[in-house]
């Protein structure tokens, strides 16, 4: 698996993760995510919130942590909003880690169907992998200059 | 042409829902500023607005629709703007200091009433120069030839003396 650029904004850079096996064409986990949902209309606010507001915080904010909801050792997307929550689209999670406020890895995600992750059959192991990634990057001595990655190539992670 | 997912819906994405998106982190981020400045807790902000603690996270978080009301309850609450609305960009207020010498009709019986003060509060609604309104006019002093009669700008109107 390897981590590569995503997107560049002003000040942010976000990664993604990429699991090249059985991936011939090299589908990064978050347009993975973006393309499962991309096509399904009850999906479209949430999905354009999503997107604005990587957007917004990569050109103009920086990623703050209070931008991010907490998912243990990983983060995800959307912030905890009520407004969300209240249409039925608004149940999307992206996982991501936050590295500091200009670097950030999107992982990827799915629809919340209950309450508790626990019980979200096809969210869940996209929780755990997000985790599992984090946990493994709390380890790995990442190199960086402002808002890049420097070392990319010498990041060993495991799925 | 967008090839991923990710930029297709990026540019679908309608106008109104950057500006949601920009507008409500600008409020959170707006909450967050004055609660340092206050020195205020999430907690305690909560308890002010009768509201629960993951309440008011959610409102720094970004992405919160708030309604007219919630803000100006919170405005109170913290005795702080928190938005405020662009004038009219028609009219543009500037302070601007203009010297002008203003020539004043004033009745005979009240220039006993200038006595030693000399001071006049004038009011001239609808006088203009240059295009630019002209709410009110504070003079100051007075010409001492104040007891001369002296012809009036149309539309000005002597309003009071203060004596």
């Amino acid at each position: 698996m390897r981590i590569e650029l995503f997107r560049s904004y002003q000040k942010v850079n976000y990664y993604t993760l990429v699991i090249e096996e059985n991936n011939p064409d090299g589908v990064s986990e978050t347009e993975d995510f973006f393309g499962r949902f991309e096509h399904r209309k009850e999906y479209n606010t949430s999905l354009n919130n999503l997107v604005d507001w990587i957007e917004e915080i990569g050109d103009n904010r920086g990623a703050n942590s209070d931008f991010f909801r907490p998912e243990d050792k990983a983060r995800a997307l959307p912030p905890p909003s009520r407004y969300l929550r209240t249409r039925s689209a608004g149940k999307l999670r992206l996982y991501c880690i936050l590295i500091n406020e200009q670097i950030v890895i999107l992982a990827n995600g799915d629809e919340k169907t209950a309450n508790a992750v626990k019980d979200c059959p096809d969210l869940l192991p996209k929780f755990r992998f997000a985790n599992s990634i984090a946990r493994q990057l709390e380890i790995e001595e990442l190199k960086i200059q402002g808002k890049k990655i420097l070392n990319l190539k010498d990041i060993f992670l495991q799925y | 042409m967008a090839t991923s997912s990710f930029d297709r819906i990026s540019n679908r994405s309608p106008k109104h829902s950057k500006i949601f998106v920009s507008k409500s982190l600008d409020i959170a981020e707006r909450l967050n500023e004055l609660l340092v400045l206050k020195g205020m807790t999430q907690n305690e902000l909560a308890k002010k607005l009768n509201k629960r603690p993951s309440e008011i996270s959610k409102w720094l978080s970004g992405l919160h629709n708030f309604t007219l009301r919630s803000i100006a309850k919170i405005e109170a609450a913290l005795d702080e703007p928190i938005i405020q609305v662009v004038s009219n960009p028609l009219i543009k207020k500037e302070e601007v200091s203009i010297n002008l010498t203003v020539f004043a009709v004033i009745k005979e019986q009240d220039v006993e009433k200038l006595g030693s003060s000399k001071k006049i509060v004038w009011k001239a609604p609808g006088l203009t120069m240059g295009g630019v309104f002209l709410d009110e006019l504070n003079i100051n002093s007075i010409n001492e030839d104040v007891n001369t009669k002296q012809y009036s700008f149309e539309d000005a109107e002597y309003i009071e003396l203060d004596c």
